[in-house]
């Protein structure tokens, strides 16, 4: 019964670690599946197998993969909405089925790049003076800007594939910051 | 140019046919036969032979110590390789100490506390673990990978670049030869002070220090070489 238990409880966590969205997710999934083939090992009447796996499986492996993951190149993304008075969590909802929850999954699927998401109600202007974010969702009203770099080939992919990042929005415009000059901006 | 490449192939070839041939001669004709099952030849009496109170110590201590020896080569070729891959990378003069690495308020208040009490613990489970190897279930190998997990974590809370990873390199070589010496004269050729269970313990536990400090030196090697020298 507890082998049973065991085996399926490993097949499960394997898969989990194969399938999941998330880098970081997968490494701790490969952490709890270290885990429990130790238990395994143990069951099985092998206590040096089991502590070996403990010490390289739990600790040594996760670790580094985790350190890994932090060198892994971020691509991060800023979402501005003056028209919000007090930004939480919940005036991000708007966007995250229909713009968040694809992008990411286009970023690290296709790009293979870490997505990161921050988002604020300051002045769009005084943001991309003060931040060297990469790529900046901008609503107002009716109308979404998607501002990023000409020369930076995420952002190109991203607007080639627009209809499979971006849902059920049709107002977009898409604003190349380095080929703009001041005065364009300021209209 | 190509039918030069054509002759080593077959050379090649040649060469492993060969070799073949010998091992399964030498096989065939030189092989020990022995009349018990290997599993009962291994676990019959193996304290008073070997000295060892764990029948996986005895046997990876002495009668197939010859494995342990290219274990122990596998490791620190492996080690090497990740130096050379690491230095072939552009910066190499990357040793550094950087103050804005070492900002606590990036780190979690949770988990610098949490590792400054478990750290002793960790330490002194890897060293019991090496040390009585050859009684509980254990050995050079697990209790060196704890030490390596213990000083790992270190880099989690205090994440800088001041450890002589030169001397750890230096240490790692000098520890594979003692343990390359040590079986040899011990074992294969016999210099051993007193046939006595005292003296063959005495050989487990150094065998096993040695191994453990070795794996020790070398998986730190390999995390501090790919943390610090390797991507951004």
């Amino acid at each position: 019964m507890f082998q049973a238990f065991l085996l399926i409880a490993l097949l499960i966590f394997a898969s989990y670690s194969v399938f999941s969205d998330n880098i970081k997710r997968s490494v701790i999934y490969l952490g709890v599946f270290s885990l429990l083939m130790a238990i395994t090992y143990l069951h099985f009447n092998a206590p040096d197998v089991a502590l070996a796996e403990a010490a390289i499986g739990v600790g040594l492996s996760t670790v580094m993969y985790l350190v890994a993951t932090k060198k892994v190149s971020v691509y991060d993304i800023c979402y501005v909405n003056e028209d919000v008075e007090v930004f939480d969590d919940k005036s991000i909802d708007e966007i995250m089925n229909n713009v968040v929850r694809p992008l990411e999954l286009f970023l690290e699927r296709t790009e293979e790049i870490e997505p990161q998401l921050a988002y604020t109600n300051h002045p769009i202007e005084k943001i991309m003076r003060e931040d060297a974010h990469d790529f900046f969702i901008h609503r107002k009203g009716q109308l979404t800007y998607l501002y990023g770099e000409s020369t930076d080939p995420v952002f190109q992919d991203i607007i080639a594939n627009m209809d499979e990042v971006i849902r059920d929005i049709s107002d977009i415009r898409v604003i190349y910051t380095d080929e703009v000059t001041d005065d364009e901006r300021d209209e | 140019m190509k039918e030069t490449n054509k002759a080593i192939y077959i050379l090649r070839i040649l060469f492993a046919v060969f070799g073949a041939f010998v091992v399964i001669f030498l096989f065939l004709n030189h092989s020990e036969k022995i009349d018990t099952p290997l599993m009962d030849y291994f676990t019959a009496d193996f304290l008073a032979e070997t000295g060892a109170q764990n029948a996986v110590a005895a046997i990876y201590l002495n009668y197939r110590v010859f494995d342990t020896l290219f274990e122990a080569l596998m490791l620190m070729v492996s080690v090497m390789e990740v130096i050379n891959v690491s230095w072939a990378n552009k910066h190499a003069e990357q040793y550094r100490f950087e103050e804005a690495d070492f900002n606590r308020k990036n780190n979690s208040e949770i988990v610098i506390r949490m590792v400054g009490i478990i750290y002793p613990f960790v330490l002194l489970i890897g060293l019991y673990i090496i040390i009585n190897g050859h009684v509980s279930p254990g050995g050079g190998f697990q209790g060196g990978a704890i030490l390596a997990t213990a000083l790992i974590t270190r880099y989690l809370v205090y994440p800088n670049f001041d450890l002589d990873l030169d001397m750890l390199e230096r240490l790692e070589k000098f520890l594979f030869l003692a343990i390359v010496t040590t079986p040899v004269l011990y074992v294969f050729m016999q210099l051993q002070p007193a046939d006595t269970v005292l003296s063959h313990s005495i050989y487990m536990i150094f065998m096993n220090s040695l191994i453990g400090l070795k794996v020790f030196s070398g998986l730190s090697i390999i995390f501090y070489r790919f943390v610090f020298y390797e991507g951004l």
